[in-house]
């Protein structure tokens, strides 16, 4: 019976937030990369289920605001750790760059500033075009039995609020 | 099928298609749960969506069907209490053990998740991931030995990437690269093509090796795991090494860390595999009572429809619409009860078509025995065996002067009750009753019911009626009228008599009495000549009041030779009455009826008929006479008739006028024959009329005849 209540008693808790977005800026040259400054705070929940080998999965999602043509781009790194070698694992899923942690807190100190490499398109971006910056952890990526709980429960939830601003240059 | 039907049977596979949905989500999303795999990928969520959205329109279907049900039952419609019941009974059958199921399968599914987990795997997991990072230390402490080597060697080399590509050569590491301490690349040598491009440091490894800190960690490449080591290499450089593990132990490192993992990952997931599990098992569960109660709903409605079919068809015969059929359901005993009920109905409908037919022979018979008592001159009256009045024929009304109609369906003593003048009639038919003789006959005297002075005299005949009637009828006459009937032959032989013994030495008197005059008037002396004529010329006069007297009795006496022909009765009036239009004190005033009543007589006694009832109101009026005349046409008994009326404003009926005064030689006048009001008997019974006289309330009398019309 404990288990049919479960998912009412996380919904009741599902309130607090999970960190913040603090700045963000598109920098074009050479290439266009998304230049981000993170606050994140993950719950003691993902951090057991990051050591206890559940992968996270953080999505980014960058678009413009009234601009054509509208861009709107998606992008995904992942958390892993690795027991054997006691390292911890980022990793852009889009390109598949790596980069590794022997301890959980520089993982996280790394997730500080993040730079996101953007497709061409960005490049164009005329200045003064509003942005909108939005993460969350991705659920669907999380294994099944863990889908539902994460829908309803704040544990697993980012919840970053969505950062906007105005493209300077 | 029609477009209805197919939107009807469209809506009803809904509910179906919706619980096979709900199913594949159900399997779907277990199958993922266990196997610990994402197949739905992003569209989990919309699986979850639909299998909601399934539950709620067979939900809806349910609710519209519990609804439906429900609503049949406050209209009392057939089939809808039988319906109800069958439905929980097949609930009460179907829910226990789903929910029997549902619980047994919670706990064997907990249990079972529960036996996964096992301390001592798990230590030895444990056990085996510490081994592998023991032997992975081992092998970085040699990586870091070969690097401290190489950083010595390296220490005053002028040129460094020759230097590099030797000891890559001499070494099984996969690459060796100098940087400086801002991360530029001084030089770099890779045995693995892979490595080619030396990716520098990261800003914080730099600065812990700046600090004089030697970084090692081992790291995946590609399939393969390698030890990378980071030293500082003087003067301000930093030396990069990365080796490679033993391809021998390479794979049981892997299975290591992948078994750990998952087995971490599986412990991790227990309770959300149990909640998960749990919500599953909990939608089969919703699923399984879902279909209980819709196919509860559906089973009920086909059983109890061909009962409701029955129920609906049993009020039709209730209302009368014998002969109904209604679909038979199939070779089992509703079948059988339906079958029998269409044979009831066919009998029933039989049945009824010959009772109608026997009523509508029944009604004929009625109807050919009221008209049958309707023309009987005789009155006749039935009463059962209580003692109740049963049947009362018009002549029965008729002759005792009583409307008997409205007292049909009453007991013979409150019929002596209510009308006292049949006391007589009612006391002789109860005595003859109980006394239990099969026929009599009797003649009875009844007071006039009108309070006329002669007795009505009824011959009175009576017998049981048959055994299956169980009652008594009686029949009677007036004999009053009889007798008047046998004094009218005897006045008529008077009459007859008289006429011829009496009128003719009329004649010779006459001209005796003429001839005395003649011849001694001129030999006698003037007295005696004077008494001679006064003696004379009264025998004279007299002798032709006696001519007259005896002309009408002789007229009376005159056996009926009639020449019957349809009459319009208001021009023989009309004829009548122009030969009284120059008496200049008569008023005379027609109403007569514009139908123009024809009746079958005879002309010249029905001229006789009017002038002697003109002649009876001349007399009565006086001297100043005012003779009203009206025909009128009347429905008497369901026959016309034609009621004519000759009233006057005279001093109206004799004190005691009744049927008697319409005898020969009754009169109220000083110098009346006495024949006038009986020859107008005569005239309408000749011509089955009626005549009867009464009193005019402004004063004077009236005198009606009614004639049958043609």
């Amino acid at each position: 019976m404990r288990y049919l209540l479960l998912p009412w008693l996380l919904l009741l808790v599902a309130c607090h937030g999970g960190g913040s977005i603090e700045s963000a800026r598109i920098v074009r040259l050479p290439e266009p990369v998304l230049d981000a400054s993170l606050r994140l705070r993950p719950s003691s929940q993902m951090l057991a289920a990051l050591d206890r080998g559940v992968p996270l999965t953080l999505r980014f999602r960058l678009r413009t605001q009234d601009a054509t043509p509208a861009l709107d781009t998606t992008r995904r790194i992942e958390l892993r750790y690795l027991p054997l070698a006691q390292q911890y694992q980022l990793r852009d899923l889009d390109t598949g760059l790596m980069r590794y942690f022997p301890r959980q807190a520089q993982l996280l100190a790394a997730l500080d500033r993040v730079r996101l490499p953007l497709d061409v398109a960005w490049a164009g971006l005329t200045a003064g075009t509003a942005c909108t910056l939005s993460l969350v952890l991705d659920v669907d990526a999380l294994p099944a039995p863990l889908r539902l709980p994460a829908l309803v429960s704040a544990q697993w939830r980012l919840n970053p609020a969505e950062h906007r601003w105005t493209d300077g240059s | 099928m029609d477009r209805r039907q197919l939107i009807r049977w469209i809506f009803g596979l809904l509910p179906a298609l919706a619980l096979i949905g709900l199913l594949l989500a159900v399997l779907l999303l277990a199958g993922d749960a266990e196997a610990d795999m994402s197949r739905l990928g992003r569209w989990w969520l919309w699986v979850l969506g639909g299998a909601a959205a399934a539950v709620a329109l067979v939900l809806g279907a349910i609710v519209g069907r519990v609804w439906e049900l429900q609503r049949a039952r406050r209209a009392r419609a057939p089939g809808a209490r039988l319906a109800t019941r069958w439905t929980i009974a097949l609930l009460l059958l179907a829910v226990p053990p789903v929910l029997l199921v549902y619980g047994f399968a919670l706990r064997f599914l907990n249990t079972t998740i529960d036996s996964w987990f096992n301390v001592r795997v798990e230590r030895g997991l444990d056990d085996a991931l510490a081994l592998g990072r023991l032997w992975l230390a081992d092998e970085t402490a040699r990586a870091r030995a070969e690097s401290e080597a190489l950083a010595v060697r390296l220490g005053d080399v002028i040129d460094l990437q020759s230097s590099l590509e030797q000891e890559l050569d001499a070494s099984r590491a996969l690459q060796f690269a100098v940087f400086g301490t801002d991360g530029t690349l001084r030089a770099a040598a890779a045995a693995d093509p892979r490595l080619l491009l030396p990716t520098p440091p990261d800003s914080a490894v730099l600065l812990r090796v700046r600090e004089g800190t030697i970084e090692s960690s081992s790291e995946p490449l590609g399939d393969e795991l390698v030890v990378r080591i980071v030293r500082g290499l003087p003067p301000d450089r930093v030396l990069l090494t990365i080796h490679p593990l033993p391809a021998a132990v390479q794979p049981l490192a892997r299975n290591i860390e992948a078994t750990w993992n998952d087995y971490q990952r599986l412990s991790f997931l227990r309770d959300s595999l149990k909640l998960t599990f749990t919500l599953i098992l909990s939608a089969v569960l919703l699923l399984s009572l879902l279909l209980a109660v819709l196919a509860a709903l559906r089973v009920a409605r086909r059983q109890v429809a061909p009962v409701a079919r029955l129920a609906e068809a049993t009020r039709d015969i209730a209302r009368g619409n014998y002969g109904l059929q209604i679909a038979t359901s199939g070779d089992d005993e509703l079948g059988f009860l339906t079958e029998s009920f269409n044979r009831m109905s066919r009998e029933l409908d039989a049945a009824s078509v010959a009772a109608r037919e026997s009523q509508a022979q029944t009604e004929s018979q009625r109807a050919y025995l009221e008209t049958v008592l309707g023309r009987l001159s005789s009155g006749v009256l039935t009463w059962d065996e209580h003692g109740v009045l049963r049947t009362a024929n018009p002549a029965a009304s008729r002759i005792l002067g009583v409307e008997l109609g409205p007292h049909l369906g009453q007991p013979l003593a409150e019929l002596a009750q209510s009308l006292p003048p049949l006391t007589p009639l009612v006391a002789a038919l109860r005595a003859r009753a109980a006394e239990g003789v099969r026929e009599w006959r009797e003649e009875l005297r009844l007071p006039r019911a009108d309070g006329g002075d002669i007795a009505q005299i009824l011959m009175l005949r009576g017998a049981q009626l048959p055994a299956g009637a169980r009652g008594f009828v009686a029949v009677f006459d007036d004999e009053t009228v009889l007798n008047q009937a046998q004094r009218e032959a005897a006045w008529s032989e008077v009459a007859r008599r008289l006429a011829h013994e009496v009128k003719n030495p009329l004649t010779p008197i006459q001209l005796s009495a003429e001839r005395l005059k003649l011849r001694l008037s001129g030999k006698l002396e003037p007295a005696d000549a004077q008494l001679l004529d006064k003696a004379s010329s009264t025998i004279i006069a007299q002798v032709e009041a006696l001519k007259t007297l005896v002309n009408a009795f002789g007229d009376y006496a005159r056996p009926p030779q009639l020449k019957l022909e349809p009459l319009h009765l208001n021009a023989l009036i009309e004829q009548v009455l122009d030969l009284y239009e120059h008496d200049p004190r008569l008023r005379l005033v027609r109403t007569l009826d514009v139908r123009d009543p024809v009746v079958r007589a005879d002309a010249g006694r029905l001229r006789q008929l009017l002038h002697n009832l003109l002649k009876n109101a001349i007399e009565a009026s006086g001297d100043d006479p005012q003779i009203e005349l009206s025909t009128a046409i009347v429905d008497s008994g369901g026959r016309h008739e034609v009621a004519l009326q000759v009233a006057d404003r005279g001093s109206g009926l004799p004190s005691g006028f009744d049927d008697s005064w319409f005898e020969p030689y009754r009169t109220g006048k000083p110098r009346g024959s006495g024949l006038g009001l009986a020859v107008v008997r005569k005239v309408a019974d000749e011509h089955g009329a009626r005549v009867a006289a009464a009193q005019r309330e402004a004063g004077g009398a009236v005198f009606t005849v009614w004639f049958v019309c043609d």
